[in-house]
């Protein structure tokens, strides 16, 4: 016998598009020949209809478990659902593009190009790109470290006049404003100890001829007589001849201490370039 | 006639142009800025110089106008040709000391440049205190205990500075420098000079230094634990293919690293270093 229940999932199936049978003649029967029965099934019809449950598109049954499968995972992992959980959809090739030619790709690609690049060519130093670069480099650490001894030959403490000539005998003796510099101390500085300095720095450069007037002058100007025979020992160390009128004016300089000319007699062969005969 | 010269010889050294009354100063000076060093400039024509170290924060400056010596025969000569008739007046002693102090903030300058007095001056500062001292004539300049670096210039009279750390720049002309480090500043190079005085240097064993020594006709001592070698010169032509090389000339020694550079001339003098 069949029983009301049978009925009425017969006709939900059918509503649902599960089943495309309807109730059968015996089933429809029994729903005329019992009014309750019948008042569900008109119910169930009824609310069917107007809600449009029919026409409404539904999840499939496998999205539905993807769907559940997520939510089990964001609930307990708290973490975003990764690329394999979300329902692949068909890329477009201008994504791919896109992706790959972004800024950032783009940036560290170019990154690694210019490492590269340095790399090689820094150990290549016959490259005249990277020996005109090196050499520029050169100029503006010597043109600032001469900067940096010219600020403390200007100091007004004698020790920082005094600090500042070593400086320039260790790092910047080819640059002409600090030499010019050097010279103009060497004959007005008031602490002979820059002078003496200044004179030891003198005598680390190779060639001297290109003052030699100056430090030939500046001896006369000396007023301490350590400085006065550093020079002199100077010019015969670099061979700078003095001339003999020179020399006797020196002689006969009242100012001039006796040790001092004591050396200049003791040397002047060397410092006249004449030699015994 | 022995006891009318001996009245006469006393009258003449108790007349008052020569027995002048010695008169003391005594001043303080706090700084602007405590906790920074003072700077102290200190020029005398004529007498001496003593700075000490103390741990205090005020400068103090006590000076002695001395007696003033004999008057010499050219000065009598100046005097006997006055003009003017100063009979029935009396010759006041000139007791006025010229001696000026300055202050600007942490840097003081002392100065007196009169010939005719002889003012002993002694300077109390902090360790850390910065000095620059120069005499012209009379004694000597004696630094004891600073800390700070130290130009010093003595036309006629010795240098000693003792407990000192430097920099230190010190030149003499015809009397010895003695200078004793307690530590060596390796901030900034050093420089003794002295034409025809000896040179006396202590310094510690563990100190840092490079010592380079020029002597013309001294001798030089040592007892420091580092080898002298002669620092050669070697001059090279490259465009006419010489070379000239000058051997000797100056001595060098290195202490330990040899991070800063002591630069000691003479041309007389000897040359003593010690180890502390």
């Amino acid at each position: 016998m069949m029983n009301f229940e049978e009925i009425i999932t017969q006709k939900i199936q059918y509503l649902n598009g599960e089943t495309s049978q309807d109730l059968d003649d015996k089933m429809q029967a029994i729903v005329e020949a019992n009014p309750e029965l019948q008042a569900e099934i008109e119910f169930i019809e009824t609310i069917w209809q107007s809600q449009s449950l029919a026409d409404d598109h539904q999840p499939s049954p496998a999205l539905d478990a993807r769907f559940y499968q997520m939510l089990s995972l964001a609930q307990s992992s708290q973490s975003p659902p990764t690329n394999d959980m979300i329902p692949e959809t068909k890329k477009h090739w201008l994504d791919t593009v896109s992706r790959l030619f972004s800024l950032k790709p783009l940036a560290q690609f170019a990154l690694l190009v210019l490492v590269f690049f340095t790399g090689w060519n820094l150990n290549t130093p016959s490259q005249p790109l990277v020996q005109v670069t090196s050499q520029k480099l050169e100029e503006q650490i010597a043109t600032l470290n001469a900067m940096v001894a010219m600020t403390m030959l200007r100091d007004q403490s004698a020790t920082e006049r005094l600090a500042g000539v070593t400086y320039s005998a260790a790092n910047a003796q080819n640059d002409t404003g600090l030499n010019d510099l050097l010279l103009e101390l060497l004959i007005n500085d008031n602490s002979s100890a820059v002078r003496l300095a200044i004179v030891d720095a003198l005598a680390k450069r190779n060639n001297l001829h290109d003052i030699q007037s100056k430090l030939m002058f500046s001896i006369k100007k000396q007023n301490n007589p350590l400085v006065q025979m550093s020079l002199i020992r100077l010019a015969i160390q670099k061979q700078i001849l003095i001339d003999e009128n020179t020399l006797s004016a020196l002689l006969n300089d009242q100012s001039i201490d006796t040790d001092v000319k004591d050396y200049i007699r003791e040397n002047r062969r060397q410092l006249t370039g004449r030699h015994s005969v | 006639m022995r006891k009318i010269c001996a009245l006469l010889l006393a009258a003449c050294l108790l007349s008052p142009p020569l027995l002048a009354e010695e008169r003391k100063i005594n001043h303080s000076i706090s700084l602007q800025e405590p906790a920074k060093p003072a700077h102290i400039e200190a020029s005398l024509m004529n007498g001496s110089i003593l700075v000490e170290g103390y741990d205090g924060k005020n400068v103090e400056i006590s000076a002695v106008v001395k007696p003033l010596k004999l008057i010499t025969a050219e000065n009598t000569k100046a005097e006997s040709s006055t003009t003017r008739p100063s009979k029935g007046l009396k010759k006041i002693a000139n007791t006025a000391m010229y001696l000026e102090v300055e202050k600007d903030g942490n840097q003081i300058s002392i100065d007196s440049m009169n010939k005719n007095q002889n003012i002993a001056l002694k300077i109390r500062v902090p360790f850390n205190s910065n000095l620059d001292l120069a005499l012209h004539r009379g004694d000597a300049i004696e630094i004891n205990n600073v800390h700070g670096s130290i130009e010093v210039g003595n036309h006629d009279g010795p240098i000693t500075a003792k407990g000192i750390r430097g920099p230190i720049v010190a030149e003499c002309l015809r009397h010895d420098l003695v200078v004793i480090f307690d530590q060596y500043d390796t901030s900034k190079p050093s420089s003794l000079n002295a034409h025809r005085g000896n040179i006396d240097v202590t310094l510690p064993k563990k100190s840092d230094v490079n010592i380079e020594i020029k002597t013309y006709q001294g001798e030089i001592y040592s007892g420091l634990d580092a080898e002298f070698k002669a620092v050669d010169t070697v001059d090279k032509d490259a465009s006419e293919h010489e070379q000239r090389i000058s051997f000797g000339g100056a001595m060098a020694a290195k202490l330990n690293k040899g991070t800063q550079q002591l630069l000691i001339n003479t041309y007389r003098g000897d040359i003593f270093l010690r180890n502390k």
